[in-house]
C-alpha cells in the first residue's frame, strides 16, 4: 500500500510537470502586458530557427492586411521602462505605430548573451541599435540587403544622405558589397571626437598666485606646487594628489597623458604621416614620455596609483576634493558637490619640450548598424518605411532620439539646444512617474533612443552652464592638434578581423603593461631593448601592416 | 548522560586546546564581521568616503538614498517577489528530484549504479553550451516562462553526490537489513527511515539549493523577456552594469553620469538583495544534530 | 573452462536482473532527476561540435563550416597560451593547498563546548559567503590602496614602509588565495559540520574513558567519520583544476598585475568581445573540461585503489 501511495506521488510529480511545462506558454501570454505577448503568440511563429521559411499562417506580417513588426532594441542601463511597454515614454515610438497603422512589439536586448539566443533561434524582424560591425560582417546570411530598397521605400533618408553625407555608400557598404543597416547617431559630434582632456584646479592655482600652464615645464612647478602646499584646507599638506589618472578608467589612461609628446596613442599604437602608418610604441620619443612620467611619479608629482587604482577609487579622490590636476571627461562626471566641481577648468594640452602635441579625433560620430533588417522580416518595405518616419525631418530624428520637443531639448532660432528643464516642466508634459528623475540621463534614456537614434547630422547646442557647454570648453583647446588624416571607416571583413585577433592577441597587453610599468618603475637599457624585440613576438609588424590596409582600403 | 567534568579538572591538554579552540573562533568571527559590517555602514556613508580606503567604523556622509531608490523602485519589489517564488518552488523541487536520487545511488545493490554515477558526473564537465539548450528550451515551449528559472536550476548532480556520499557513510546496511526482515520495502524504508536520519544533509542541500536560486541570474536573462518576471539579481546586475559599459562607451556623457549615480546606491541595493537569504542558515542550524539513529543497532 | 565461465558470468546477470527487479523503486527514484538530465544536459549534447566548426548564426551549428582544430591550433599558437594555462594552474594549486582549512575550522566549531557560541560562530562565518565579488573587490582595492588605505596607514603608524599591494605581480596569488579562504571557510566547512553529525558521541565517551585527551579524540574520532566526505570533496574539487573563476580574477586585473593575473577565463572573455567567435570560446572551453575530466578520472583511480571508495 505504501509502495502504491509513493508511487503514485512521484507519477503525479511528474505528470504535473508536464502539463504545467506544455501549459505555461498559453498561460504566461495571458498575464503579461497584452499587447506584447499577443504579439509574440502572433508573430512569434514567423521566426522559426531556420532563417529563410516564409510564414504559412500569415501573409505578408499579419492578417487583414495588419503589419506586425518585431524588433529588438537597444535598452539603455538607464533606461527605467519596463520590458513589456519599451515605448511608453517614447513618444516617436508611439506616434509612429499610430500614424503609420503598425503594431509594433518591441523587444529590449540587453546583455550579449540575449542578443546571441536571438541571432539562433529567434530572429526578430529588425535590430536597432543591437549589433556591432563585426556581428553583421559574421553572419550577412542573417540580414537583408537594402541597397536597393533606400531610395524606393525611405526617400526621406536617402534624400538626407545624398544631400548632406558624402561618401555615405562606401561608409555602409560591407565587404561582401550590399548595404544591410541604415546610419545612426550624430554625424558631427566634437564632444565625443576624443576622451579624456585635462582639468586643473583654478582655486588652487589662485591661492599659490600661479598660472595655467601650457608646457610640461610649467606644469611640474605647478605640481610641486601643489604637491607641497596644503591646498585643499585640511591642515594637511601631505595628502594632496598634485596630478591624477587611473588606466582603469575609460576616459583617463596613459594613452592620453601621450598626447603632450605628439604621440596620438588615444587613437591607436600607431599615427597617420602622409598616408603612411608611421610605429611610435618603440620610438626614441616613447621612451622619452615614459621616463618623464616615471620622474614625475617618483617625484611624488604624479598619483603613483595611476596604473592600479579602480575608477571608484579615481572619483574618490576627485570628490574628495585631494586632487589638483585630473584627465577625465569633465568635472561634472566625477563631482557631484557644485562649489567643488566650479574650482575646476580646462588645462590646455601642456606640450613637451620642442614638441607639438598631437591626437587622433573620430570626426565621424554616425553609427552604421543602427538599423538592421533581418531575413525574418515579412514586410521589407513597412521595415524601411518605419526608419524613414523617424528620419522624415531634423526635428523628427532628434524626437526620437531625445524625446518629445521642448522638453530635454528645443529649437532655438532653428538650432536644436539642449534645456535646463525641472521635474514639474516634466509633469506638466506627461511624464509625471519619472518626473524625479529629470535633469538626468535616466530621464534622456527613459525618454528616447538616445545614441540609437536616426542620423543627425550635427548635435544639439549646449548653452552655457550646461554640462555640454562645460565639455565643449576643454575639447576646443585640443582641437588645434588633431591629427589631418584620421583612419579610415571602412569595414573590415570578416577574415581579415579574425586573423588580425589571433595574431595580434596580447599585443595591446604587452604594450599597456610595459607602458604602466614604466611609469612605475622606471626603464633600464635592458628593459627597453626586451621590450622592443618582444613587440614582435605579439605581431606588431602585423598589427602596422593591417591598419596601412585598413588605410588605404585594401582589403 | 554522561556528565562533563568541570573545566578546571580537565587535563591541562584539553584546556589549552579548548583556549585554542575559542580563540580561532573568535578571530575568525572578527574577521567576518568587519567586512560585513563595512558593507552595511557603506549603503549609507558618501561614496568618496567608502572607496577611500579610510577605516570605517560609523557612517561616513551619512544619506538614505540608496535606501530611498530601493523602496521607490517598483521594478525590486516585482524582483523580490519573483526571486521568493524561484528559491521556493526551486528548493522544493530540488530536493523532491536530489534527495532519492541520491539515495538509491548509494545503494550497494542497485545494478548499475557506477553505469549511472558516471552518466551524470559527465554532464558536469561536457555540456553542449548556451545556443543548443536555448534550442531545447525553445522546443519545450518554456520562453519566457517562469518554468525555465525553475527547472533548470534544480537537478545538481554535485548536490546528489553529497547526499549519496552521505547515505552511504551515515545509513548502514544492518538498518536496511533489519527493516527487510519485517516486511519493509525500499519506498516505505526511504520515507520512514532514510529522510528522518538524514536531516543534516537535506538540511545542506536545501540551504545549497536555496542560494543557488537566489544568487542565480543567467536563466532568467536567455530564457525570460518579459522583465515582470525578472528575479531581483538579474534586475540589479542590470541596473549596475559598470564593468560591460566601460568598454561600451558611445557616448561619454551618458556613461559618466551613469557611473556616478550607480556610486551612489550601489551597497545599499546589495544589502537588499543579500539579506534575506542570509538569514536562512540559523533556521537550519536546528537539523545538524546528532542522527538519532545511532548507535542504535547493537551488536 | 568456458562453460563454466559463460556458467557463473549467466548467473551474474541473472543475478542483476533479480536485484534490479527487486529494487524497482529506487529506479523509480532516480527517474525525475534522470529526465532532468537527459533534457537540459544531453539533448543539447550535440553543441560540443561548436568547437570544431567554424559557427556562424546564419548557417545553425550543423551547417556551418567544418573547422577541425583550427581554434585549438589558434589557442596553442598564441603568445599568451603558455602564461595564461601557468597563471591558472598556479591560482587553482595555491588554491587547493587551502583544502583543509575548512575541514579543519569544522572540526574546531564541532569540539567547541558551548552550543550557544558554536550557533554565533556558525552563522557570522558563513556570512562573507553572500558579499558579492565586486564589493570584495572593490574592498581590496580600497583597503590597499597606497595612498589612502588604513593596512597601508596602520603599517607606516607602526614605522613601516608602504606597500603597493595591486602594483606588485607577486602579492597577487596571496591576495587572490587569502581573500578567497576568508570568504568561503565559514560556508565550506557547513558540508563538514553535516557529515561530523555521524561521529558518535558514545566513542568519544569511550575514547576519554580510556585516557584519549580531545586533540587524540578529534583525530581518531571526528575525522574518521568525515572521511568519506573529505574524499568525495577532494576528488570533485580535482575536478576543478583548470577551473579558476573569471568575476574575481577580471575584478582584480590591472595593467601591472596582468603577467600574473590573466587568466584562460578571462583570456577567452576579451578574445570573445573582439571578434563574437563563439567556436573559439567553445573550442577553449573544450580543452578545460578535457583536462579537467582526465584530471578527475585518474584522482579518482588513484582514491579508489587505495582507500575502496571513490566517486565511481
Amino acid at each position: 500500500m505504501r509502495k502504491k501511495k509513493m508511487v503514485s506521488v512521484l507519477l503525479a510529480l511528474s505528470l504535473m510537470l508536464g502539463v504545467c511545462a506544455c501549459g505555461s506558454q498559453s498561460k504566461d501570454s495571458q498575464e503579461s502586458a497584452p499587447k506584447g505577448e499577443e504579439q509574440k503568440t502572433e508573430s512569434g511563429d514567423s521566426q522559426t530557427s531556420d532563417e529563410n521559411s516564409s510564414d504559412s499562417s500569415e501573409p505578408a506580417g499579419g492578417t487583414d492586411g495588419q503589419v506586425t513588426l518585431r524588433i529588438a532594441v537597444n535598452k539603455h542601463p538607464s533606461d527605467v521602462s519596463d520590458n513589456a511597454d519599451f515605448a511608453k515614454y517614447k513618444l516617436m515610438l508611439r506616434k509612429a505605430e499610430e500614424d503609420l497603422g503598425y503594431k509594433i512589439e518591441w523587444q529590449p536586448a540587453i546583455d550579449q548573451e540575449k542578443v546571441a539566443t536571438m541571432l539562433t533561434g529567434d530572429l526578430p524582424d529588425v535590430f536597432w541599435g543591437v549589433l556591432s560591425d563585426s556581428q553583421i560582417t559574421d553572419n550577412t546570411g542573417l540580414f537583408l540587403p537594402l541597397e536597393d530598397k533606400i531610395e524606393d521605400y525611405a526617400p526621406n533618408v536617402y534624400a538626407l544622405y545624398e544631400e548632406s553625407v558624402p561618401d555615405w555608400k562606401e561608409f555602409l557598404t560591407y565587404p561582401d558589397g550590399h548595404i544591410y543597416s541604415m546610419m545612426g547617431g550624430t554625424l558631427v559630434n566634437p564632444l565625443n571626437a576624443i576622451s579624456g582632456t585635462m582639468w586643473i584646479n583654478q582655486k588652487w592655482l589662485e591661492q599659490l598666485n600661479l598660472d595655467i600652464p601650457e608646457t610640461m615645464e610649467e606644469l611640474e612647478n605647478v605640481l610641486i606646487a601643489f604637491r607641497d602646499n596644503d591646498c585643499d584646507g585640511d591642515g594637511d599638506a601631505s595628502n594632496e594628489i598634485p596630478f591624477d589618472w587611473c588606466h582603469k578608467h575609460w576616459a583617463s589612461r596613459y594613452v592620453e597623458l601621450a598626447h603632450s609628446f605628439g604621440l596620438p596613442l588615444g587613437g591607436g599604437y600607431y599615427d597617420i604621416v602622409d598616408g603612411k602608418i608611421v610605429s611610435i610604441v618603440d620610438s626614441d620619443q616613447y621612451r622619452r614620455f615614459l621616463e618623464e612620467y616615471h620622474r614625475l611619479t617618483a617625484e611624488g608629482l604624479v598619483n603613483i596609483e595611476g596604473a592600479t587604482q579602480t575608477d571608484e577609487q579615481y572619483n574618490s579622490n576627485i570628490s574628495g576634493g585631494k586632487v589638483g590636476v585630473f584627465i577625465g571627461w569633465a568635472p561634472y562626471t566625477y563631482i557631484s558637490d557644485e562649489e567643488l566641481k566650479s574650482q575646476y577648468v580646462p588645462m590646455p594640452l601642456v606640450s613637451a619640450e620642442g614638441t607639438t602635441p598631437r591626437l587622433q579625433a573620430n570626426l565621424n560620430g554616425a553609427s552604421r548598424n543602427c538599423y538592421v533588417i533581418t531575413t525574418a522580416c515579412q514586410n521589407v518595405e513597412a521595415a524601411m518605411k518605419l526608419w524613414d518616419y523617424f528620419s522624415q525631418d531634423e526635428a523628427g530624428s532628434f524626437a526620437t532620439a531625445y524625446g518629445e520637443e521642448g522638453l530635454v531639448w528645443e529649437y532655438v532660432d532653428g538650432e536644436p539646444t539642449n534645456r535646463i528643464y525641472t521635474a514639474e516642466e516634466a509633469t506638466e508634459m506627461g511624464y509625471g512617474e519619472i518626473a524625479s528623475n529629470a535633469g538626468t540621463s535616466t530621464f534622456a534614456a527613459t525618454v528616447g533612443m538616445v545614441n540609437a537614434g536616426p542620423l543627425m547630422l550635427k548635435s544639439r547646442t549646449d548653452p552655457s552652464g550646461t554640462n555640454g557647454a562645460v565639455r565643449w570648453s576643454s575639447v576646443k583647446n585640443y582641437e588645434p592638434y588633431y591629427m589631418e588624416q584620421t583612419m579610415s571607416q571602412s569595414i573590415i571583413p570578416a577574415d581579415a578581423n579574425e586573423e588580425f585577433s589571433f595574431t595580434t592577441d596580447g599585443l595591446s597587453e604587452y604594450i599597456d603593461t610595459f607602458a604602466c610599468d614604466s611609469i612605475l618603475n622606471g626603464i633600464t637599457d635592458e628593459g627597453w631593448n626586451a621590450y622592443v624585440s618582444g613587440l614582435s613576438q605579439y605581431g606588431y609588424e602585423y598589427y602596422l601592416e593591417f591598419q596601412q590596409k585598413h588605410l588605404d582600403n585594401a582589403f | 548522560m554522561h556528565k562533563r567534568k568541570r573545566f578546571r579538572n580537565r587535563p591541562l591538554g584539553d584546556r589549552i586546546l579548548d583556549v585554542f579552540l575559542y580563540a580561532v573562533a573568535i578571530f575568525a568571527i572578527v574577521l567576518s564581521i568587519y567586512p560585513v559590517y563595512f558593507v552595511l555602514i557603506a549603503s549609507v556613508s558618501s561614496p568618496t568616503a567608502v572607496s577611500s580606503g579610510h577605516f570605517l567604523l560609523w557612517p561616513e556622509g551619512f544619506h538614505l538614498t540608496g535606501y530611498q531608490f530601493v523602496l521607490e523602485n517598483r521594478k525590486i519589489l516585482t524582483g523580490y517577489y519573483n526571486t521568493i517564488l524561484y528559491t521556493v518552488a526551486g528548493t522544493a523541487l530540488g530536493l523532491a528530484f536530489c534527495i532519492p536520487a541520491g539515495y538509491a545511488l548509494s545503494r550497494r545493490d542497485l545494478p548499475a549504479r557506477k553505469l549511472i554515477m558516471k552518466l551524470m558526473i559527465f554532464t558536469m564537465y561536457f555540456s553542449g553550451g548556451l545556443i543548443p539548450t536555448y534550442f531545447v528550451v525553445k522546443d519545450l515551449n518554456l520562453i519566457n516562462s517562469r518554468w525555465s528559472v525553475i527547472l533548470m536550476g534544480c537537478v545538481s548532480v554535485y548536490n546528489i553526490i553529497l547526499i549519496r556520499s552521505f547515505c552511504e557513510s551515515s545509513l548502514s546496511e544492518e538498518l536496511l537489513n533489519a527493516t527487510r526482515i519485517d516486511g519493509c520495502g525500499n519506498g516505505r524504508f526511504f520515507f520512514q527511515f532514510v529522510i528522518p536520519l538524514s536531516k543534516a544533509i537535506i538540511a545542506v542541500i536545501a540551504l545549497y539549493v536555496a542560494v543557488g536560486y537566489w544568487n542565480s541570474y543567467y536563466n532568467a536573462m536567455i530564457y525570460l523577456n518579459d522583465d515582470a518576471k525578472y528575479p531581483l539579481q538579474l534586475i540589479l546586475r542590470q541596473m549596475l552594469m559598470t564593468a560591460n559599459n566601460a568598454t561600451d562607451i558611445q557616448d561619454g556623457e551618458l556613461a559618466g553620469e551613469y557611473l556616478k549615480q550607480v556610486q551612489v546606491v550601489k551597497y545599499a541595493v546589495i544589502v537588499v538583495a543579500t539579506a534575506p537569504i542570509m538569514c536562512v542558515y540559523p533556521f537550519l542550524q536546528k537539523y545538524f544534530v546528532q542522527g538519532v539513529m545511532i548507535g542504535s543497532i547493537k551488536g | 573452462m568456458g562453460k563454466t565461465k559463460t556458467g557463473s558470468r549467466g548467473m551474474e546477470v541473472k543475478k542483476k536482473l533479480r536485484l534490479a527487479r527487486q529494487n524497482w523503486a529506487l529506479y523509480l527514484m532516480l527517474l525525475p532527476a534522470a529526465v532532468m538530465i537527459i533534457i537540459f544536459c544531453y539533448a543539447p549534447m550535440y553543441g560540443i561540435q561548436i568547437a570544431f566548426r567554424d559557427f556562424n548564426f546564419a548557417d545553425g551549428i550543423v551547417g556551418s563550416k567544418w573547422a577541425g582544430l583550427k581554434w585549438f591550433r589558434y589557442f596553442f599558437n598564441s603568445a599568451q597560451f603558455w602564461p595564461v594555462v601557468r597563471n591558472t594552474l598556479v591560482i587553482s594549486f595555491y588554491s587547493f593547498l587551502t583544502f583543509p582549512i575548512p575541514i579543519v575550522f569544522a572540526l574546531i566549531l564541532h569540539n567547541i563546548d558551548s552550543m550557544k557560541f558554536k550557533r554565533i560562530t556558525q552563522t557570522i562565518t558563513y556570512l562573507p559567503h553572500f558579499i558579492s565579488v565586486v564589493v570584495v573587490v572593490g574592498m581590496i582595492y580600497a583597503f590597499t590602496s597606497y595612498n589612502s588605505g588604513w593596512i597601508n596607514t596602520m603599517i607606516e603608524a607602526l614605522g613601516g614602509q608602504r606597500v603597493n599591494f595591486m602594483a606588485e605581480p607577486g602579492l597577487y596569488a596571496h591576495i587572490y588565495v587569502w581573500t578567497g579562504v576568508w570568504q568561503e571557510v565559514g560556508w565550506g566547512a557547513i558540508i563538514y559540520m553535516a557529515a561530523l553529525t555521524n561521529s558518535d558521541p558514545e566513542l568519544h565517551e569511550a575514547a576519554m574513558i580510556d585516557g584519549a585527551n580531545k586533540l587524540q579524540r578529534i583525530i581518531h574520532v571526528d575525522f574518521p567519520a568525515i572521511a568519506p566526505t573529505v574524499l568525495i570533496m577532494l576528488v570533485l574539487r580535482c575536478g576543478s583544476i583548470m577551473s579558476v573563476g573569471f568575476d574575481k580574477n577580471f575584478l582584480m586585473q590591472n595593467s601591472l598585475n596582468l603577467s600574473v593575473s590573466e587568466v584562460i577565463s578571462t583570456y577567452t572573455y576579451k578574445m570573445g568581445l573582439q571578434n563574437s567567435k563563439y567556436s573559439f570560446s567553445a573550442a577553449v572551453s573544450l580543452f578545460n573540461n578535457v583536462i579537467n575530466f582526465t584530471f578527475l578520472t585518474v584522482v579518482n583511480s588513484i582514491t579508489r585503489k587505495i582507500s575502496g571508495s571513490a566517486l565511481w
